[in-house]
């Protein structure tokens, strides 16, 4: 191929090469239609030979006349069905045009239509927001048919009816916004609407109160936060506070009753620890028990009270009194506290022993404070509590006087040594036992006027009294011992009680401290008298005090008052000074106390020094003409050294 | 001087100790409310006298308690001498379910205890009660002794040895409608 190709660029001008060429390269070989002319001939032509040839021509004819004629029969078809569908585009025109006319129709009735659409829906829009209104309006004005139910009916208060409540509450205040800003007459009718339901629910919330408030029969109550808010919201009308209230205290005081016939009947389990009433012939311990129960009792009722109506309240809307509670609280307490009255009232009037009255009567005493701890002034409980001290103070005074009028029936002479009688000392232990009790009981004597006043009036008047009486019945006692009876009789009461008159109060106690005091005094004077007429000085005592009134002279030339007189009364003393233990009144021994023994003795002595003193100083005056006589006497200083 | 039952109350119930506390009179009372699980008990305390000359009133209080606290000062033994006078009392005057804890108190006085831990436990054992050793003035030991003895009530109630609403044992049983269970508060009363 190399040299042919070689030989086309060389030889190519040479026309043999060309035809060469042509017949070594035959263009048709390549050419599409000569071999698809080709293929086509391959099928009627099978052998290439001279007949075949010579009838090639006449075949290749009849194919194409044959051919023509399919053609021909095809395009019949086709101009059949060209006509066909002439008629039927025809047909189709027609329809358009009637569609067409149709159609124009429509549009005019379509516009009247659309026209009402656009009307309606704007009317659907008004419509859509009135109702949303209205929603909203019914949303803020009016209950449900749930709430309404639960405000007037339901058995139980929860959550969910507080809520209805508050709601049916601000309903109420925004239709006064209602009144005033739109409709007048809606605003009203809903208002009393909501008036009406309001009315219903807080008439089924006090009937759930009572309810309520009547199941607390138990010893200890829960108050749930509904109740306190219940309270609180009925409590707006004072009157269902009032009832609520009134059924609260009812079912407690009865609880209250019932628990305690329990402890006075039944103690506790299985009879341990034993029931009050067991205890009811030792009177003391019965009362106490009956006193401390009321006591706890009304503790624990107070706390119930403060947790009910004080504690964490919800949203307090009624303002609280503090001043109610006492006031409930003696109620709730009277139907026992009547019955700790009725016991007691019995007790005391059954009691004999006189200590136990007092102990019972400082019992009742010191429970009178404590109640009123709980119950401030003016409460019909403690006035209960009051009158049974009173009527103890009164029993109690009348054990004393009968004590007392038994004394003075049979009063005996003073004894030979001149203490106290038997009956006296009798009396006096239970003086003393009655005012030691202060030490074994809760109530103080101190400050208990009525008290103090009740045992001097019963005791210690009488005791004084039977000690004049006594003295007055032996007639043979001087002055002196008479005063030393006395004294001591006073001296022992005075003993006992030195404790509760110095209080400062008038209870009577203090007219012993008096009556003391007058008889010591008289004996002063006794052993001042007793003395100078043992020293032969009494006779110039009373001259002396007679002339230093009413004498103006020379004392010396006065009657009674010479020196030959006052010299031999002078050297009497003087020897009396040797001999001390005559100087006291002989019976003065029989004095108890020690210390009134030589206060009167001192205080009659110091007399005697005064007089001394002022005698001498008499003497020394020249004035008075006795001479040289002072020189033979004692200074006063002396006379007080050995005297004093 | 007292041995500390008022301080002791007070310390449970304020929380603050009272250095000088007057003699008590008669009776005083106090509550506190306590958590026990997951039940509210409240506690009503009757701080009761020591002193002999109120005996008479004081023994009226043992009859409500579901327990006692009896209390003798460690640092004076002859408070410890006189506790079986006050156990005759506690037992005679209270029912047998009656929970009663001895409490050994003023422990911040330890140089001058007098009474040792070892000998008062074995008192306690043999009678029968709880014990345990307190100061009012530090605190220590108090909210203990208190929450202790409504626990032991509480115990016995559930045990059923205490039944709830009987008169005169100071337990009763509340019925709260939020909780089923009974939470009870006991009565206690100090003596000593
Ligand atoms: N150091 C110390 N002192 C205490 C403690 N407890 C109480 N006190 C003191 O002891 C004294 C008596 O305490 P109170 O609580 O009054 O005693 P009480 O037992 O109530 O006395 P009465 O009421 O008379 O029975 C007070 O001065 C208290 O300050 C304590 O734990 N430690
Ligand atoms: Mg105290």
């Amino acid at each position: 191929m190399t040299s042919l190709d070689h030989g086309d660029t060389a030889h190519n001008k040479n026309p043999l090469n060309k035809k060469l060429q042509k017949i070594l390269n035959p263009k048709f070989l390549s050419d599409i239609d000569t071999q698809d002319a080709l293929l086509a001939l391959s099928d009627f032509f099978p052998e290439n030979n001279v007949r075949s040839r010579r009838k090639l021509r006449s075949d290749t004819e009849l194919r194409g006349l044959r051919l023509n004629e399919e053609f021909l029969a095809s395009l019949e078809t086709v101009n059949s069905a060209l006509e066909q569908l002439s008629v039927e585009v025809k047909s189709i025109d027609s329809c358009y045009k009637d569609m067409t006319a149709r159609l124009g129709e429509t549009r005019e009735r379509c516009a009247e239509v659309l026209e009402q659409t656009a009307t309606l829906q704007k009317e659907m829009q008004q419509v859509e927001k009135r109702s949303l209104l209205l929603d909203a309006f019914c949303h803020k004005f009016q209950l449900s048919s749930q709430e309404t139910q639960l405000l007037e009916q339901a058995d139980e208060v929860g959550p969910s009816f507080f809520q209805a409540l508050r709601k049916v509450q601000h309903i109420h205040t925004d239709c006064q916004t209602l009144i005033r800003s739109s409709d007048l007459h809606v605003g009203l009718e809903i208002m009393e609407s909501m008036a009406g339901i309001q009315e219903r629910a807080y008439e089924n919330l006090f009937r759930w109160c009572q309810r309520t408030c009547r199941s607390f029969t138990g010893e200890f109550p829960v108050f749930t936060h509904e109740l306190k808010n219940a309270l609180q919201i009925v409590s707006q009308r004072e009157a269902l506070r009032v009832y609520v209230l009134d059924d609260y205290v009812t079912t407690r005081r009865s609880s209250l009753v019932r628990s305690f016939i329990d402890s006075l009947t039944l103690g506790g389990p299985g009879g341990n620890p034993k029931p009050i009433e067991m205890h009811s012939h030792d009177p003391v311990r019965y009362a106490s028990d009956l006193l401390g129960w009321l006591h706890q009792a009304m503790a624990s009722e107070n706390e119930l009270l403060v947790a009910l109506l004080l504690q964490d309240i919800p949203d307090s809307v009624v303002s609280v009194d503090k001043s109610e509670i006492p006031m409930l609280l003696n109620r709730i307490c009277e139907g026992a506290s009547h019955m700790v009255k009725v016991r007691l009232e019995q007790i005391l009037s059954n009691v004999i022993d006189s200590m136990d009255l007092f102990r019972i009567s400082n019992n009742i005493r010191f429970y009178q404070n404590v109640y009123h701890g709980f119950l401030g002034d003016n409460s019909e409980l403690l006035k209960f509590v009051a009158d049974m001290y009173e009527l103890s103070l009164k029993l109690f005074a009348k054990h004393l006087n009968g004590h007392a009028s038994k004394l003075l029936e049979s009063v005996s002479e003073p004894p030979f040594d001149l203490e106290p009688t038997i009956q006296f000392t009798e009396s006096l232990t239970l003086l003393r036992s009655i005012l030691s009790l202060e030490n074994t009981s809760v109530a103080p004597l101190e400050g208990n006027r009525p008290l103090l006043h009740t045992i001097y009036e019963s005791l210690v008047a009488p005791l004084i009294e039977y000690a004049t009486i006594s003295a007055s019945l032996d007639s043979t006692l001087s002055q002196a011992e008479l005063l030393i009876y006395q004294i001591n009789c006073c001296d022992r009461l005075h003993q006992g009680l030195a404790l509760y008159y110095s209080t400062g109060e008038e209870t009577g106690f203090e007219k012993l401290l008096v009556q003391l005091q007058t008889h010591q005094d008289r004996l002063i004077q006794e052993q001042a008298s007793f003395f100078l007429s043992k020293a032969k000085l009494n006779i110039i005592h009373m001259h002396y005090l007679t002339a230093d009134k009413s004498y103006e002279g020379a004392l010396s030339l006065y009657s009674g008052l010479e020196s030959d007189s006052l010299l031999q009364a002078i050297l009497s003393l003087q020897q009396l000074l040797a001999l001390p233990d005559q100087h006291p009144i002989p019976q003065l021994d029989c004095l108890r106390s020690k210390k009134i023994r030589d206060y009167i003795l001192g205080s009659g002595m110091r007399l005697v020094c005064d007089f001394y003193t002022s005698l001498h100083s008499s003497i020394s005056d020249p004035s008075n003409g006795y001479g040289d006589l002072k020189d033979k006497l004692h200074q006063p200083s002396e006379i007080e050294h050995l005297l004093l | 001087m007292g041995v500390g039952k008022s301080c002791l109350l007070h310390q449970f119930t304020e929380r603050k100790f009272m250095s000088d506390c007057p003699h008590t009179i008669g009776v005083e009372f106090g509550t506190r409310i306590i958590e026990a699980g997951n039940q509210k008990i409240k506690l009503q305390i009757w701080d009761t006298a020591g002193q002999e000359r109120f005996r008479a009133v004081t023994r009226s209080y043992y009859r409500g308690a579901a327990g006692a606290l009896m209390v003798y000062d460690i640092t004076r033994r002859n408070t410890y001498n006189h506790l079986s006078s006050w156990l005759t009392d506690a037992r005679n005057l209270t029912n047998p379910n009656t929970v009663i804890f001895l409490i050994g108190n003023k422990t911040d006085l330890e140089a001058q205890r007098e009474v040792t831990y070892e000998e008062a436990k074995q008192f306690a054992d043999e009678n029968g009660l709880l014990f345990m050793e307190t100061s009012a003035k530090s605190g220590e030991k108090v909210e203990d002794a208190f929450v202790d003895t409504a626990r032991k009530i509480h115990q016995n109630i559930l045990d059923g040895s205490i039944e709830p609403n009987m008169a005169d044992n100071g337990v009763t049983e509340k019925r709260d409608t939020l909780r089923p269970a009974p939470p009870n508060p006991p009565k206690e009363s100090c003596s000593c």
